[in-house]
């Protein structure tokens, strides 16, 4: 190993140790479950919009579907913004709506992530963390509510 | 050109962005916004709201992957994720009020910044000599992951976590005015600020980057930023990337991360001032 010697203050840490044969926690296997299915989901979602796209060559939005969509200025594009809309849109099986559902559930991932935290760290007797990420979640749902 | 075949160019370069991003805990946003806007010629604004659903598709793309391999560190991004989250909610309104030009110089002089300390340490595959602080007891930063490439259980330390801290406040500040993750920020707040393995750090970085966009995309959503065109194919090739980044990490060392990274980080921070000052490549 090709490391830096440093000063002589040096305390020897990290320290390496052979590999314990550690399982991982039953909760943390479930957290990376929760992630695999949300992002799985999201990317059918996804897929299926884009499907309808090239089925009705519409983007639900009264327009044709042209490459000039893509180098639209900013604002000049017309595809829903709101939960609701999009919502409405998805049901109406409009392709734009159907996207942004796929990209709603995306960005849903962290959130649901962090929330499984508390319930790890609750679980684990870390009471400490429990707080720290109730507290982060709370400043999370505070950001979308702002934002929304 | 096709909607089609540009769809495709916009697929294959978010799988490259996602593996990238994953690898070295950026967001991907570092490759994907010039990849649209500088590459492609899409409006910049509609770049940055696609590379902020890159960033969460990179996060939760390699999510699976390291929460298994006990890679992250969950207190670590937990705790520092208040930072980030209270400044990307500050810098995403502050966004919508900056020129273009300005994000544009401002992303690359961040960029640039962010690799000196990467170069200064580009050879290193663990931190030494790091003793924790007063709180990174308190908070019980300081953990183990396993290594496969060293083939062991390495316990490492965390200090100077207040520094840290404050460099995640920005980084969080970054990522809302930029759209981007942050993540080369969060990288140096946690390696060069923290010293945390490199491992550790662009892992818990991914983890972070995640949450810190998930709070800001919804001011990109509503604002009309998020568009379908562009978000759809960056969304599903990031997060194939990603899912290839995460697999690549377990089996590369520390070292190779770091040399990869900085010289793309360093070029791409070039092409953006270019930009912003008014110079088409």
């Amino acid at each position: 190993m090709s490391q830096r010697t440093t000063d002589s203050l040096n305390t020897g840490s990290p320290q390496t140790v052979p590999v314990p044969k550690r399982q991982i926690s039953p909760l943390a296997q479930a957290i990376a479950v929760l992630l695999v299915v949300g992002v799985s989901l999201s990317a059918a979602v996804l897929v299926l919009g884009l499907v309808l796209l090239s089925l009705t060559g519409r983007t639900g939005y009264h327009e044709t579907l042209a490459p000039a969509i893509i180098f639209a200025r900013e604002g000049s594009v017309a595809f829903p913004r709101t939960v609701a809309d999009v919502w409405q849109g998805a049901l109406a099986l409009k392709p734009f709506a159907v996207i942004e559902v796929g990209v709603l559930l995306l960005i849903a991932t962290p959130v649901l992530r962090v929330a499984a935290s508390i319930l790890l760290f609750w679980l684990e007797g870390d009471r400490l963390y429990t707080i720290v990420a109730a507290l982060l979640l709370a400043l999370l749902f505070a950001s979308i509510i702002v934002a929304g | 050109m096709t909607l089609t075949e540009y769809e495709a160019i916009i697929f294959a370069g978010s799988v490259v962005a996602g593996a990238i991003g994953a690898l070295a805990g950026l967001g991907g946003g570092v490759l994907i916004v010039p990849l649209l806007s500088v590459g492609l010629g899409v409006d910049v604004r509609y770049a940055i709201g696609a590379s902020i659903v890159s960033v969460i598709a990179t996060s939760s793309g390699a999510a699976a992957a390291y929460v298994r391999d006990r890679i992250t560190n969950l207190r670590i991004g937990t705790f520092l994720g208040l930072a980030t989250t209270a400044g990307a909610i500050a810098g995403a309104f502050l966004a919508g009020i900056v020129h273009p030009a300005a994000l544009y110089i401002i992303f690359g002089l961040a960029l640039g910044i962010s690799t000196v300390p990467l170069l200064v340490r580009i050879g290193e595959e663990l931190p030494k000599g790091v003793v924790a602080d007063r709180w990174s007891r308190l908070l019980r930063l300081g953990s183990s992951y396993p290594d496969a490439v060293i083939g062991r259980e390495v316990v490492y330390e965390a200090t100077r976590v207040p520094l840290g801290f404050a460099l995640m406040g920005l980084a969080g500040l970054l990522s809302g005015l930029l759209g981007i993750g942050s993540g080369a920020f969060k990288v140096l707040a946690l390696d060069t600020g923290m010293r945390l393995p490199m491992k550790v750090s662009t892992t818990t970085s991914n983890f972070m980057i995640g949450v810190t966009a998930a709070g800001s995309a919804g001011v990109y959503f509503a604002r009309g930023d998020v568009h379908p065109l562009i978000a759809a194919p960056v969304a599903l090739g990031v997060l194939l990337g990603a899912a290839l980044g995460s697999r690549l990490l377990l089996r590369l060392p520390n070292r190779t991360l770091r040399k990869v990274f900085v010289p793309l980080l360093l070029a791409v921070a070039a092409e953006m001032i270019l930009r912003g000052l008014g110079v088409q490549l």
